[in-house]
């Protein structure tokens, strides 16, 4: 009897250890390939600092700055606050409204980040931009641009973008010429390819809870994303709808993330008043 | 021959669930609840740099502890690596294009060159896609003190 017992636990325990194993193997195989990622130097974060204000200084010659003091201010205000939770403390986040009725938003590696008076227009209260920056927030804490053209500090690495197009270029390519491809790949990436779309996804759920960890009503995001969907007919070229992926697929993981999350019963501040009061377009 | 190997088997797997990772929050707090919501209870509060231990994930939550207290801090507020300090985009460097460009870049020296004679380039409008640098110049202008923040989120009810 005694033995019988003794057999059943080795049993059940090398069982849970052969089930489970693989699992906390795989875990660990992520978690690897996370910290490659994540092993980043200050020359990397120099690099995607000067890429980006690059890229950024595109976007405001194909957008013009929309020159309100108070507004873009406020903009500010409203990033900088989402700023103090996010993940990248050693950015310096800079935050502008362009003026075009384009319905988007625009981001820039190393903490560039533009919102269009098209996307102001249509949104009702602070919690809906505090939505989008948040959303926009999450693609320079992520890296997604950076990661998709393998931005870095040093350029003698094997597994470089720019070191590999560096050797690609038969006699005279230099640094200098790969450096700025890169950045017209990233506006082409920005102004008509848009960011990958699994990105975008990961994006919405950052923002989301970037922007309710710092007390905006969760559901924010979802609310701007059906307004956007009733007007988006209509836009033209640059517009939200040609650069970010389906609005419906978007929504429905929203509620889910909220849901996993407890954000669900939670009343966040819309600050209605206050937006209407600063943001007049 | 049994209990040798009963016991063998615990010791196996035993080190496979009792080590923990480290993470540190990379926010300017953190707080820890005592469920993987955000609508749960507050235990406390990490400050941005603290170091946390955790054993276990779920979803978008780690489970850390905190002497004998136990609590879940949100994924998004914490990384693996400590938080870098504020960091400067670079300095300018007098390294010419000429000698620089037909050789293998092998310093972030030249890099850096490279990087502000790219820029150099994009600013005169060599480039499919113009660059507007003075506009950016305001963008970068914006700047507000720690106090002004500070009033605008407790006017506002924010965290």
């Amino acid at each position: 009897m005694r033995d019988k017992k003794i057999y059943i636990a080795l049993s059940l325990i090398l069982s849970i250890f052969f089930v489970t194993s693989p699992i906390e193997a795989s875990n660990k195989f992520r978690r690897r390939g996370d910290d490659r990622l994540q092993q980043v130097t200050e020359n990397d974060v120099k690099a995607e600092i000067e890429f980006g204000k690059i890229l950024a200084a595109k976007i405001l010659g194909r957008y013009r700055l929309y020159d309100n003091k108070k507004a873009n201010e406020y903009v500010n205000l409203v990033g900088q606050s989402l700023v103090r939770y996010c993940s990248r403390p050693e950015l310096e986040f800079h935050f502008a409204i362009i003026d075009t009725d384009t319905i988007n938003a625009f981001t820039a590696p190393g903490g560039y980040i533009f919102i269009t008076t098209g996307s102001l227009k249509r949104m009702s209260n602070e919690a809906e931009l505090a939505a989008v920056l948040a959303h926009e927030i999450a693609h320079v804490t992520e890296k997604h641009i950076v990661k998709e053209l393998n931005i870095k500090g040093t350029d003698d690495s094997a597994v470089s973008t720019m070191s590999g197009m560096i050797k690609s270029m038969a006699g005279g390519g230099s640094l200098e010429v790969a450096f700025l491809e890169l950045a017209e790949r990233g506006a082409k990436m920005l102004f008509e390819e848009g960011i990958k779309r699994e990105d975008e996804f990961q994006a919405d759920r950052h923002g989301l809870l970037l922007a309710s960890q710092v007390g905006y009503q969760p559901s924010a995001l979802r609310h701007y994303l059906f307004v956007v969907k009733k007007a988006r007919q209509g836009e033209k070229s640059g517009s939200i709808a040609k650069t970010h992926p389906q609005f419906n697929e978007r929504i429905k993981r929203l509620v889910k993330i909220e849901k996993d999350n407890g954000l669900g019963s939670v009343r966040g501040k819309t600050l209605e008043r206050r937006f209407k009061a600063n943001i007049k377009i | 021959m049994k209990k040798v190997l009963f016991f063998s088997a615990i010791l196996f797997i035993l080190p496979t669930y009792a080590s923990a990772a480290t993470i540190y929050v990379q926010s300017v707090k953190a707080p820890v609840k005592d469920s993987p919501s955000f609508s749960a209870k507050t235990l406390w509060t990490a400050q941005r740099g603290d170091r946390l231990n955790y054993n276990k994930k779920k979803g978008d939550w780690y489970l850390t502890k905190n002497g004998h207290q136990k609590g879940w801090v949100s994924s998004f507020l914490v990384s693996d690596q400590p938080p870098m300090g504020k960091i400067s985009r670079l300095a300018k460097t007098n390294v010419s294009l000429s000698r620089s460009a037909r050789r293998r870049p092998s310093s972030y020296t030249t890099a850096a060159a490279a990087r502000g004679l790219a820029e150099e380039r994009a600013r005169k409008g060599q480039t499919r896609y113009r660059a507007n640098y003075s506009d950016l110049d305001r963008v970068e202008s914006y700047s507000f003190d720690e106090s002004r923040l500070s009033k605008f989120l407790n006017e506002g009810g924010l965290q």
